[in-house]
């Protein structure tokens, strides 16, 4: 099953028991406040994950390392290369 | 398969227009490789750059001898993908590493990957700029707010179980390697995409090393407009289709 | 070790989606539970903006990703012919 068929059916069967639970005969509804809190939920959800998103992208810049001890050593070690390599007799091109 | 490490390690390096970089790329892995003991060789494959980067390739044949270093050129510029089995072509190695010759992967980690391959026996060992001490160099915050919302969004839609899908910093096992080159047929970042979510459909196990990423010292990398929306259409694809 | 833009940016995005993660659980999800001449229905719009206000900024979203596209692939494919 691809990943589109798998959010695809994930979705129909949070969507049905949303449907079954909203649009439920007046008499088998749940109570005025539960059935308030219902009837927005698959919006929530939406909004909920935008929030989950937002906050693990956020979270991930905010601990992403900048490595500029890498930088600086690649730099050291290019110096050593160049001059290793003339010694050795390649020719560099113009630096 | 017995757990048994790499015994010689071949290093594809695909070039374009890297005439200052591709010695120091070359000194780089050289060094490191006569550090750790492990036995390699380095398969240049050019694709007829203009400014002169088979010359410099050549002199580093001799300099390093024709054993170590194996210039194997294309006539023109013809894509990641093909230059990968072209350049396996060549390769008497157990074990293939995927690299840019740009500087922006360094060689030090090579050692780390072969570690991690024999620690787990893994099939395909990726450097990941997104875990633990790994990090990049270079990037402006747009460009890392843009690499991480991307990242997010493949593993929520891909759930591909490694944390760096478009890097192309990689340890293969050959053949695993030649049969994910078989089936993979997009290009650009998501070429390195679709290696992995292949090689988890079709059971290859994979193992993080994390990398830090320092983007092009000579020459210029981009992510505009055309990149992003040819990632996600990549992205569309695989999520439709794997 | 994150340069200090990136971890006030990043920090800063944390507190926004927290922040609205709570406001929008208690707009839709507490405050029917709530007696209707409780202080607290002063904080919040009318119950129909819960859903038209997320809906709205949603198909903005979409409308704004799909421009985006659209301007790309135009720039590229003008770019492909005066290469041509």
């Amino acid at each position: 099953m691809t990943k589109l068929a798998q959010w695809l059916c994930g979705l129909a069967l949070l969507g049905s028991a949303w449907a079954a639970l909203a649009l439920a005969p007046p008499g088998l509804q749940p109570p005025g406040p539960l059935r308030q809190a219902l009837l927005p939920l698959p919006v929530y959800l939406l909004v909920a994950f935008g929030c989950y998103s937002l906050a693990t992208v956020g979270y991930r810049l905010a601990t992403f390392n900048d490595c500029e001890e890498a930088a600086a050593e690649l730099q050291e070690q290019i110096r050593a290369a160049r001059a290793d390599l003339r010694r050795r007799g390649l020719r560099l091109g113009a630096e | 398969m017995a757990a048994r490490g790499p015994g010689r390690v071949s290093v594809l390096l695909p070039t374009y227009n890297e005439r200052d970089n591709l010695p120091l790329v070359v000194w780089l892995l050289a060094r490191t490789f006569s550090d750790s003991g492990i036995d390699f060789e380095i398969i240049i494959i050019d694709d007829g750059s203009p400014d002169g980067t088979q010359e410099v390739a050549q002199q580093l044949e001799k300099i390093y001898g024709s054993d170590k270093i194996l210039l194997r050129p294309r006539a023109k510029k013809l894509g990641l993908g093909t230059a990968y089995i072209h350049g396996m072509k060549y390769a008497t190695g157990d074990f293939i590493v995927i690299m840019d010759a740009d500087l922006s992967h360094h060689p030090k980690f090579i050692p780390e990957f072969i570690r991690k391959q024999k620690e787990g026996n893994f099939d395909i060992v990726s450097g990941t700029r997104y875990k633990g001490n790994g990090g990049v160099y270079g990037w402006d915050l747009k460009r890392k707010l843009i690499s991480r919302g991307a990242n997010f969004l493949t593993q929520v839609l891909l759930r591909p179980g490694a944390s760096d899908l478009t890097g192309s910093f990689r340890l293969y096992r050959k053949e695993v390697l030649q049969k994910l080159m078989e089936k993979c047929v997009s290009k650009g970042y998501v070429f390195q995409m679709e290696m992995i979510v292949r090689a988890r459909q079709l059971g290859f196990t994979v193992g993080e090393v994390p990398i830090s990423f320092v983007d092009r010292v000579y020459g210029e990398s981009k992510l505009g407009g055309n990149e992003i929306v040819s990632f996600l259409k990549g992205l569309l694809t695989l999520f439709a289709t794997t | 070790q994150a340069t200090a833009t990136d971890q006030l940016v990043g920090f800063g995005l944390v507190a926004f989606s927290l922040v609205l993660f709570v406001y929008y659980t208690l707009w839709i999800i507490v405050l029917p539970f709530m007696d209707s001449d409780h202080g607290i229905h002063q904080f919040f719009l009318p119950r129909e903006y819960a859903v038209i206000i997320p809906v709205a900024a949603g198909l903005l979203l979409v409308l704004f990703i799909g421009v985006f596209i659209m301007f790309v692939t135009w720039k590229s494919r003008k770019h492909a012919k005066k290469s041509d």
